[in-house]
């Protein structure tokens, strides 16, 4: 990715604005430092949210994003920029199979931070209640989906990768990868679909 | 059910912020680790399956025999172990060590 913003208020931040990921990466290969605390000052909270929706814990989240970038940090070479493939592409596989190790080695726990959320927001409006538990719905939802198919609807739908590029991601074809997403989205929509039938039944 | 609200409905869902010191800590935390030289990685592995790996002690002990119980029977009965070299041949050379002296090169 590309940031040409230019800040002519700090110019040092502007020529950091411009570098493109991969030339950074090119640096942290030869050991620089400075190059590495730009490109994680520049994808942190994108990668937490992202590993955030895979494991729905915000601690863990941090985890995976700080192993992610030291792993970064250790071996740099294992990014290929002559591949073509983009770096953040390439660093959204890097989350996903640290995310998806540490989700084997850890116990099962009971429910996501939203839950947490709700508890703490028993004094709100009826209205946000609702709302709350229409999000407590979803990321649990969410969460009780097949690895793969949770995987597939967060890059396509929540971080905006392109089919192509999530299929890399999770190395499968474009073909198996739409295959995935219609099943997520197909296995969300009953649940939605039941839970508004319920919603009525207990409200007729 | 409408596309549409179904998709807005995926769309409410809740992604909390980062904490505001995560980049400095992850930045932190690097200081204290150093790169991998090109073939650290591979070097790391060799080393760990080398720890790892124990051979049971009768195991070892009998693979051992089997090795030297194995070349003792074959030379006995003639056969070479070294392809291209017959039996005699290396007792001819071994032979000839018995022989060879120091002096012989000075």
């Amino acid at each position: 990715m590309l940031l040409a913003v230019r800040d002519p208020i700090n110019p040092v931040m502007a020529e950091e604005q411009v570098i493109q990921d991969e030339s950074l990466v090119a640096r942290i290969c030869e050991g620089d430092h400075r190059a590495f605390a730009i490109l994680v000052e520049r994808y942190t909270q994108m990668f937490f949210a992202a590993a955030y929706r895979i494991c729905g814990n915000s601690v863990e989240a941090e985890d995976i994003v700080q192993d992610a970038f030291l792993k970064l940090w250790t071996k740099p070479q294992a990014f290929d920029a002559s591949k073509g493939v983009k770096f953040t592409t390439w660093f959204y596989r890097v989350v996903t199979n640290v995310a998806i190790d540490a989700g084997r080695k850890k116990k099962p726990q009971a429910g996501s931070d939203v839950i947490d959320l709700m508890a703490d927001d028993r004094g709100l409006a009826d209205e946000a209640m609702i709302v709350n538990e229409r999000q407590v719905a979803l990321e649990d939802a969410i969460q009780d989906l097949p690895e793969r198919q949770k995987l597939a609807l967060n890059l396509c739908f929540y971080e905006g990768l392109s089919n192509k590029e999530a299929a890399e991601v999770l190395g499968v074809g474009v073909k198996a990868l739409e295959s995935l997403l219609m099943r997520a989205k197909a296995a969300l929509k009953d649940k939605f679909e039941d839970r508004e039938r319920k919603g009525r039944e207990n409200h007729g | 059910m409408d596309e549409r609200i179904f998709d807005a409905y995926l769309k409410n869902r809740h992604t909390p912020e980062a904490p505001s010191n995560l980049s400095a800590r992850i930045i932190e935390a690097s200081r204290h680790t150093s790169q991998d030289a090109p073939l650290e990685g591979v070097k790391r592995w060799l080393r760990g399956f080398m720890e790892g790996f124990v051979l049971p002690q009768p195991a070892f002990a009998l693979a051992v025999l089997l090795i030297f119980g194995t070349s003792f029977v074959l030379t006995a009965s003639g056969v070479s172990l070294w392809p291209g070299i017959g039996a005699e041949d290396l007792s001819a050379a071994f032979e000839v060590g018995e022989y060879w002296d120091a002096g012989d090169l000075l």
